[in-house]
């Protein structure tokens, strides 16, 4: 394992309490995510199987979480559930940034026309309410997990271009891009070696914060049927599938993949939060 | 007669990376009326002294040993409420960033008379008129108008003006300067260094002057305080010192400065750099860079030595020289 | 004078801001006005002036990190103002500049390799091992050790990060260097190494300066020439000697005696300039320094000084030697006391 120097980004976000536990909530959900297949006895019911003996068993030993309306083994389905979710999530962000971010440098480094066009396009994207966009986009492409993803993050790219730009706006009048310039660098080079990596870092944070609020998003088209389709679940399906039955006293059906969203998404948000105060040095002191 | 003396102190900062010992027994005396300059380079603790003897170091400095006596109080002693009493009153502070000290939403004059309203207790048009004649007292033109200009409006030499004015105006006994003309101009510099020095000489104010040129220490000051490492290497009259340094860091100094008449000629230098105040120092700080060391001098650290009347210097060259 | 190697005629640059609703109040501000000089190949010229003289935007100006808006820079027999984009850039390679503040010129990302590689892998097709070997013997020549190819520039002291900026400026041969401030940010003593080592790499390489900076203490010990600027104009130019012997400019007077000079002994009356200089933006009308001179005549107030030579080699642009011609007039005018105290 690389050591962590003292002092350095690292050593401050494994310092800060919030922000370890959620890392090794992420990591936990991250670890069942990947590797269910091996840690539960009903993976077939996870990938939707039904198995019509266990139909509405409530939590016991057997299935610690409950049985759905097919009888498929809940913890089963929320960990095949959570490869969905969290690889939505994930996703959304990192279409969102490799779209925006790009646009934000070039935007922020060369201006002019070229960062006028790109900000207005930006605006145009913005003026619409997110979700409704999406929607509009989900519902357009044909429902389906992958067109879920692209349609939330061509509402969200416009954010990262944003910070992209107002970053690589004050990066730019460092003096080691002017002496980059004095040596005769070309504009892309200087782009890619000396603007995107001093960038990076509240891009980084930012896109951590997000994951968690692109999974609830992800989860809500699901929920509407626009995302994940049957036999497979994401946890927004897993909410929609049992919410006709919480009223009957089935509550374990939409309690727990509610709860799983709502724990993945603020441990996102602690490890944005960690993320960001290790990595400025004015803000490590709160710690 | 010491209007303010300094002995011991010690001051460590609490870091990520261990304990930075800043000051490791600072030892110095503020004759009154003086001018005392503190030198040094970059981490010698001489900003760290000053703002230890007003009491605003920022809050992962440690005082660990040692006593500021000012008046036959020891200032590490006093109460807060005492000690804001001091500092202002009797003791003020200009920075070298004058700018970054003013408050921008405030004009001069309402900063001024802030300063006016906390120590004195005149009626409100006599502290109008003081404060006119404070700034004209500095030296600002069109004082009346100045009263109620904003610090933006003024050029930088101009707002280190405005911060003198300011420090004066509860009628300091000491006025503890880090760095006053550092972001200045030279012909600018020219004008507040003659200024403080008119201000020493006709309100009898002592001042310590902290810089890293000693240029400015042999045109303004009397005395001179040389720091290297946190501790003091040598101290005297600023004749004595330039006609005579005996530490062999004073002497590397001086002897490092381009001087007229000797283009092209190599500059003397002291090899490396000072010590980063992270690792603990055993023997004299200076010894790594010294051309004169000896075994003693990687094991016991010298103290001070009388060098003639006045004139003191830290080092075992010196055939009176005692370990600390 | 045919092989200096780089000659500056009547450089200009303004600026122009505007402000306003739309833009309709453009401003304009003349950061340089009618520069001329020149620089003999293995020379070093030293430019001195106050903040806001103009120097950095000459220096920007002469490498066209900014675009001069008239005159004409010819390096080595080619007028850089008329040369493409991609030409110019070739160009680079010639000359360099080094910032005065390694921390900021230096990206803190990068290792001592990468950063003096950068102008390697800009220029030339280097295969990884020759470059290895030229960065190892660039650090070897600023006087570091192979070390430093892997440190970040948060791991050097202030010496060390300039001897790296050294480097990199120095990797591509250039025969010219513009050294702007370059150890302004430095403690007296590694000014001392660090100028030792540049009167070393100008003896080795026979490289050109151009040094720009504010101390005269550090400029009078390097340079061969000296260029004194006020408000985007050389107002005296001459060699290092001369100048400091027989300043003519009432500014250079003003300047050299404001120095504080390491000697208490030296202790002499000091011209102490009034006010602070005016801003490029609203200059005043004549020569830009007459408010704070001391001997301001009438015509300083309305007409601009055009340079002359008050000794061989020895410009200077003040009305007090108009009538000069190769000989020295001590400026002895008298004038009304009300008119000095301006």
């Amino acid at each position: 394992m690389a050591r962590i120097e003292v002092g350095s980004s690292a050593w401050f976000l494994i310092r800060d309490r919030a922000a370890l536990i959620s890392m090794a909530f992420l990591l936990l959900i991250a670890v069942s995510a990947i590797f269910a297949p091996l840690l539960t006895p009903y993976a077939k019911q996870g990938m939707g199987d039904p198995d019509l003996t266990a139909k509405f068993k409530p939590p016991s030993i057997e299935h610690p979480l409950g049985a759905d309306s097919l009888g498929r083994d809940q913890v089963a389905r929320l960990m095949f559930g959570a490869r969905r979710s969290l690889s939505m999530g994930l996703l959304v962000v990192l279409i969102a940034i490799a779209i925006g971010a790009p646009l934000g440098m070039i935007a922020g480094y060369l201006g002019g026309w070229i960062d006028e066009a790109i900000m207005r396009v930006t605006d145009v994207f913005l003026a619409f309410p997110p979700l409704l966009l999406a929607i509009a986009i989900a519902a357009a492409l044909g429902a389906s997990y992958i067109n879920a993803v692209m349609a939330i993050a061509v509402t969200w790219w416009p954010w990262y271009a944003r910070l992209a730009r107002a970053q690589t706006l004050s990066v730019r009048e460092r003096a080691y891009i002017e002496a980059a310039n004095s040596i005769g660098v070309r504009d892309r080079v200087i782009i890619r070696r000396h603007i995107l990596p001093n960038i990076m870092t509240p891009i980084i944070v930012q896109g951590t914060l997000d994951v968690g609020t692109a999974i609830l998003v992800a989860a809500g088209l699901s929920f509407i049927g626009l995302g994940t389709q049957a036999p497979f679940a994401d946890w927004g399906v897993m909410i929609s599938d049992g919410r006709l039955f919480f009223l009957s006293g089935r509550w374990w059906l939409s309690t727990f993949p509610g709860l799983a969203i709502f724990l993945t998404a603020m441990a996102f948000n602690f490890l944005g939060d960690g993320v960001r105060v290790a990595a400025d040095p004015r803000l490590r002191r709160l710690l | 007669m010491a209007i303010l003396t300094v002995e011991n102190l010690r001051v460590q900062f609490k870091t990520p990376y261990g304990a930075v010992y800043a000051l490791r027994g600072i030892d110095l005396a503020l004759a009154k009326g003086d001018i005392l300059g503190l030198v040094g380079e970059t981490g010698c603790g001489k900003s760290v002294t000053g703002r230890s003897i007003i009491r605003l170091l920022d809050e992962n400095a440690q005082i660990t040993d040692g006593k500021i006596i000012f008046e036959d109080n020891d200032l590490l002693q006093v109460d807060d409420a005492e000690m804001r009493r001091i500092r202002g009153n009797r003791i003020a502070m200009i920075f070298q960033d004058p700018a970054a000290a003013l408050n921008p939403l405030f004009t001069i004059g309402q900063q001024i008379n802030d300063v006016l309203r906390a120590h004195a207790s005149e009626a409100r048009e006599d502290r109008r008129n003081r404060i006119v004649e404070l700034l004209a007292s500095v030296g600002l033109p069109d004082p009346a108008q100045m009263v109620d200009v904003y610090p933006h409006q003024l050029s930088g030499g101009q707002q280190q003006r405005a911060m003198i004015a300011q420090s004066l105006a509860a009628e300091p006994d000491v006025i503890i300067a880090d760095e006053p003309t550092t972001a200045l101009d030279v012909t600018i510099q020219a004008q507040i260094l003659d200024l403080l020095r008119k201000l020493q000489r006709e309100r009898a104010i002592s001042v310590i002057l902290i810089t890293h040129d000693l240029g400015i220490v042999a045109e303004t000051c009397q005395h001179v305080v040389v720091l290297y490492a946190g501790r003091v290497v040598e101290q005297g009259s600023v004749a004595a010192i330039f006609a005579d340094p005996q530490h062999p860091y004073t002497r590397g100094l001086l002897a490092a400065l381009p001087r007229p008449g000797g283009r092209g000629a190599d500059l003397k230098v002291i090899p490396g750099s000072v010590p980063s105040g992270l690792e603990r120092i055993v023997g004299c700080a200076f010894a790594p860079r010294c051309e004169h060391v000896m075994e003693r001098c990687r094991q016991q650290q010298p103290a001070l030595a009388e060098m003639g009347s006045a004139h003191l210097s830290a080092c075992f060259l010196h055939a009176s020289a005692q370990y600390d | 004078m045919t092989d200096s190697l780089l000659i500056v005629r009547d450089l200009s640059m303004t600026f122009r801001r505007r402000s306003g609703l739309f833009g309709r109040r453009a401003q304009q501000i003349n950061a340089l006005s009618q520069v001329s000089f020149a620089i003999e190949a293995g020379e070093t010229l030293g430019i001195v002036g106050e903040s806001g003289c103009g120097k950095s935007t000459l220096a920007r100006c002469l490498l066209r990190l900014l675009r001069p808006t008239g005159g004409s820079v010819r390096f080595d027999g080619v007028e850089l103002l008329a040369l493409g984009d991609e030409d110019m850039r070739r160009m680079r390679q010639q000359m360099q500049i080094v910032l005065q503040n390694p921390f900021s010129s230096l990206n803190p990302r990068l290792n001592g390799f990468d950063l003096i590689a950068e102008p390697l892998r800009t220029h030339t097709e280097m295969s990884r091992k020759e470059m290895t070997d030229r960065v190892a013997s660039l650090l070897a020549e600023v006087g570091l050790s192979s070390e430093f190819m892997s440190r970040h520039p948060h791991q050097l002291s202030g010496g060390q990060a300039q001897r790296i900026a050294l480097a990199r400026a120095l990797a591509l041969n250039p025969a010219f260097l513009i050294l702007d401030e370059p150890t302004s940010s430095l403690d007296v003593s590694v000014q001392a190494q660090i100028i030792n080592l540049l009167f070393r790499l100008q003896r080795q390489r026979g490289l050109t300066y151009l040094f720009i900076t504010h101390d005269l203490g550090v400029i009078q010990h390097i340079s061969d020439r000296i260029a004194v600027m006020y408000l985007g104009r050389i107002v005296e130019e001459t060699t290092s000697e001369e100048i400091f012997a027989h300043p003519q400019h009432p500014y250079t007077q003003a300047l050299l005696s404001s120095t504080p000079v390491p000697d208490p002994a030296s202790g002499g009356q000091r011209i102490i300039l009034p006010g602070t200089a005016p801003s490029a933006a609203n200059p005043p009308a004549g020569c830009a320094f007459h408010p704070r001179c001391s001997q301001v005549m009438e015509e300083c107030r309305t007409l601009f000084p055009t340079p002359r030579a008050t000794a061989p080699d020895h410009q200077v642009s003040c009305h007090l030697y108009d009538f000069a011609q190769y000989q020295r007039i001590a400026p002895t005018i008298t004038i009304p006391e009300e008119e000095r105290q301006q």
